[in-house]
């Protein structure tokens, strides 16, 4: 199986504060994996170095087999990673309507625009949005809000999904129809999947591993059911709320 | 309601307003024997035909300064480069400045014998006369001095965006398509509003169509004051289209303001990471062109002040002038800044109860300073209140009611940054008014109280147009006698006291924009 995200010894500072420490991650073609760790464990910057929205300061970032960073240097743009990100705020563009939004991501890939139309159209109906394309986002429900924000990512077909806790402020019901959303386009896209999360339910919904941060550290990479078995002091909490999980499941 | 905005709404009744009611009230009444009917000025072809003219001029003026605002405001604010910032800060400067300065520089310096005109020699003469002089320099000029409103309106609406979009767009499409589909397209409302600002303030320009030779409305309005043909009457007759243009353009302003979209509350983001939109060399090569070429003028000024072998010799008696400048800066800045803080935290807090005296007040940014300034004519010039009309009190409630707005806009996004529940739990622990005011309220905006101050004091240090309608006998400021001894004196003389305005101007423009970039040490 080849690798879509390689990461080795990753350091990053934000101000003077060392915010990861020598991080190593490889996550292989199609494969979904949830990142947890409490508030300020550096997932958010670990997301943002890997689209290179943030530079390290040491380490290699390589996706697809290619060094899209290295050192404290920036090989590949941003917008040439083939990666797409679903932001925490979604950080739609109130200006746009969806199609728009659409549009504008598809607009990198030299198509003419009645294949563009088409295929801003067929993603906005993949996601049920395919009435709302008119619609700016101040205009869009909550939820289809978040939807907009997924079918944005998934247009350029990236080869590397990020998910910064897009749906961390929602209501249970909607909660559960997104990561039912993103498992089915995930299994029709084939992507691979880093999704940022602190809930034990999303992870345990939309992946099978799970790499667990502390204090910029990797401190657990493995299955979910291994990470409730695991015995080491520093995971009891997060172990505790997926037992809890996997019990409410079960019943 | 609050004090603020009682009190707010009574310095706009009082400084707006009623001088346009006055106004109003001589027309229909036919107080002055010279009145004539206010639809005069479209029946006459001649004053119809200069009416169209002069907004015109001022409408590519407009255009011209909003789109150069915009690219200008979009880079300063995405580039990370001191070199960048400081052909920003040498842009800037033209707005600290009565335009009728930089006509000034730019007429002396490109005049035969000037240094542009022996650099230039003879074949690109005629391009340069053309450009700097009549319609087409009045243009010129307008936009060296007010293309830095729309620049710092633009930085402001970019500085106060959510980074995340743009982090989106860049993520997407890469840096070009990020900054030209989403800054700049978000950025569009504020340089619009740049640009009806420069649009109005064109329109009512009294002093560089004077010294340019150039006829425009606005100038008819004002030389029915002057002695030669004094017809206060037919000035009123003349200014009221302009208050029709001035209630659309506030009208208009408000309507792109919908939302906070031209000056954003300070909690709203922080705008763009520089370094995601690449090293910038293009857009630090426009700020610093944009720095150059707003200096050149002055360069002009200091040509011109040197060429007599004695200077210095007009400081002696315009030091008079200078204390005087200094005594209306004070004067106005200290209610403008009281009223500001009033009325902006009001704002900040009850937004709907300060629609009528925020509206007022944009209608006395809109309006001409001319026209303001007849209306306070109108107003105060009865045997009555002829200690107000005579004294400097009048140049005061002039300046209060051009320049309201701003100090209560600038103090409301201050306001709005601060949370609310800090003062309702200082009303909740039954604080006395004064002591909430002096221990909660007003140390969060302590900084934006220092560069309202100073920001308000540079209008009133620049302000030609209004202070040139009302101000007293024998109470002209730096800028009216630099106006008046253009004609009358040396050359050398008048461009030193130029300079000294400048050096007032660089002074204040120092002080604020130390006010706006220290770093917060609370």
């Amino acid at each position: 199986m080849t690798t879509s995200l390689a990461i080795t010894g990753l350091r990053v500072e934000l101000g003077r504060h060392m915010v990861l420490h020598d991080i190593g991650l490889t996550i292989a073609d199609g494969e979904r994996v949830a990142l947890m760790g409490a508030s300020g464990s550096g997932k958010t910057t670990l997301v943002r170095t890997i689209a290179g929205l943030q530079l390290a300061i040491a380490g290699t970032v390589a996706l697809g087999g290619r060094k899209v960073s290295e050192g404290g240097r920036s090989l590949v743009a941003p917008s040439r990673r083939r990666i797409s990100l679903v932001f925490q705020d979604l950080a739609l563009w109130p200006h746009m309507t969806a199609v728009q939004h659409l549009l504008f991501v598809l607009g990198g890939q030299s198509l003419s625009r009645r294949k563009a139309d088409e295929l801003a159209l067929a993603a906005l109906d993949d996601v049920g949005l395919g009435d709302r394309a008119g619609s700016r986002p101040a205009e869009l429900s909550g939820g289809e809000r978040q939807r907009l924000a997924l079918a944005r990512a998934l247009a350029p077909r990236p080869e590397l999904l990020l998910l910064d806790e897009p749906f961390a402020s929602l209501d249970l019901p909607l909660k559960l129809e997104m990561t039912k959303l993103l498992r089915q386009r995930q299994q029709a896209g084939g992507f691979s999947m880093l999704h940022v999360t602190h809930d034990p339910l999303d992870a345990l919904r939309t992946a099978p591993r799970v790499v667990l941060l502390e204090d910029g550290a990797v401190v657990f990479d493995g299955r979910t059911r291994e990470l409730v078995n695991e015995e080491t002091p520093a995971l009891a909490p997060i172990r505790a709320a997926l037992r809890e999980v996997l019990e409410v499941l079960t019943d | 309601m609050r004090a603020g905005h009682v009190l707010s709404g009574l310095a706009a009744v009082l400084c707006i307003i009623a001088p346009l009611v006055a106004l109003a009230g001589m027309q229909s009444s036919g107080d002055s024997a010279e009145v004539t009917p206010p639809w005069f000025v479209l029946t006459d072809p001649v004053l119809r035909r200069l009416l169209l003219n002069s907004a015109a001029l001022a409408a590519i003026t407009g255009a011209i300064a909003g789109s150069g605002g915009l690219g200008l405001g979009v880079a300063l604010a995405t580039v990370r480069s001191s070199w960048g910032r400081t052909g920003a800060v040498l842009h800037m400067l033209p707005l600290c400045l009565p335009p009728y300065l930089l006509a000034l520089g730019v007429v002396h310096g490109l005049a035969r014998g000037g240094p542009f005109d022996t650099i230039l020699g003879s074949p690109l003469r005629v391009v340069v006369d053309g450009l700097f002089h009549g319609q087409a320099g009045f243009v010129t000029i307008q936009i060296l001095a007010l293309t830095p409103l729309v620049t710092l309106l633009v930085l402001a609406a970019v500085r106060g965006m959510d980074p995340t979009p743009l982090e989106a767009a860049a993520l997407a499409r890469g840096p070009r398509a990020a900054m030209v589909r989403v800054v700049a397209r978000q950025a569009l409302p504020a340089a619009a509003a740049g640009a009806t600002l420069v649009f109005l303030l064109t329109l009512g320009e009294v002093a560089v169509p004077m010294l340019l030779g150039v006829q425009t409305y606005a100038g008819t309005v004002f030389a029915r004051l002057a002695d030669l043909s004094f017809l206060p009457g037919e000035a009123l007759s003349r200014s009221l289209p302009m208050v029709l243009v001035a209630l659309a353009g506030a009208a208009a302003l408000l309507r792109l303001d919908r939302g906070g979209a031209v000056l954003p509350s300070a909690r709203a983001g922080h705008g763009p990471a520089p370094e995601l939109l690449g090293r910038g060399s293009i857009r630090v090569a426009a700020l610093i062109t944009a720095g150059l070429v707003g200096v050149a003028p002055l360069l002009g000024l200091v040509w011109m002040a040197t060429s007599s072998s004695d200077p210095l010799s007009a400081l002696g008696p315009a030091l008079e002038s200078v204390g005087r400048t200094l005594l209306y800066v004070v004067g106005a800045t200290v209610p403008l800044v009281a009223l500001g803080l009033l009325g902006g935290h009001a704002w900040a807090r009850d937004p709907a109860k300060q629609v009528f005296s925020a509206g007022a007040a944009l209608l006395g940014l809109a309006l001409p300073g001319v026209v303001l300034g007849i209306g306070l004519i109108a107003l105060w010039n009865r045997p009555v209140t002829s200690w107000i009309y005579g004294a400097p009190v009048v140049v005061v409630l002039g300046l209060v009611g051009r320049y309201l707005y701003l100090a209560q806009r600038a103090f409301k996004v201050a306001f709005d940054a601060v949370p609310a529940a800090e003062e309702e739990a200082a009303l909740v622990a039954r604080t006395s008014v004064p002591a909430r005011w002096l221990r909660v309220t007003t140390p969060p905006v302590r900084r934006a109280t220092v560069a309202v101050g100073t920001a308000v004091a540079l209008l009133v240090l620049r302000d030609l147009d209004t202070i040139l309608a009302v101000y007293p006998p024998g109470g002209a400021t730096l800028a009216v006698r630099i106006l008046t001894l253009e004609a009358n004196a040396p050359p050398a003389q008048t461009a030193t006291l130029a300079l000294l305005q400048v050096g007032l101007s660089a002074l204040l423009g120092l002080a604020f924009l130390a006010a706006i970039t220290r770093r917060r040490t609370a």
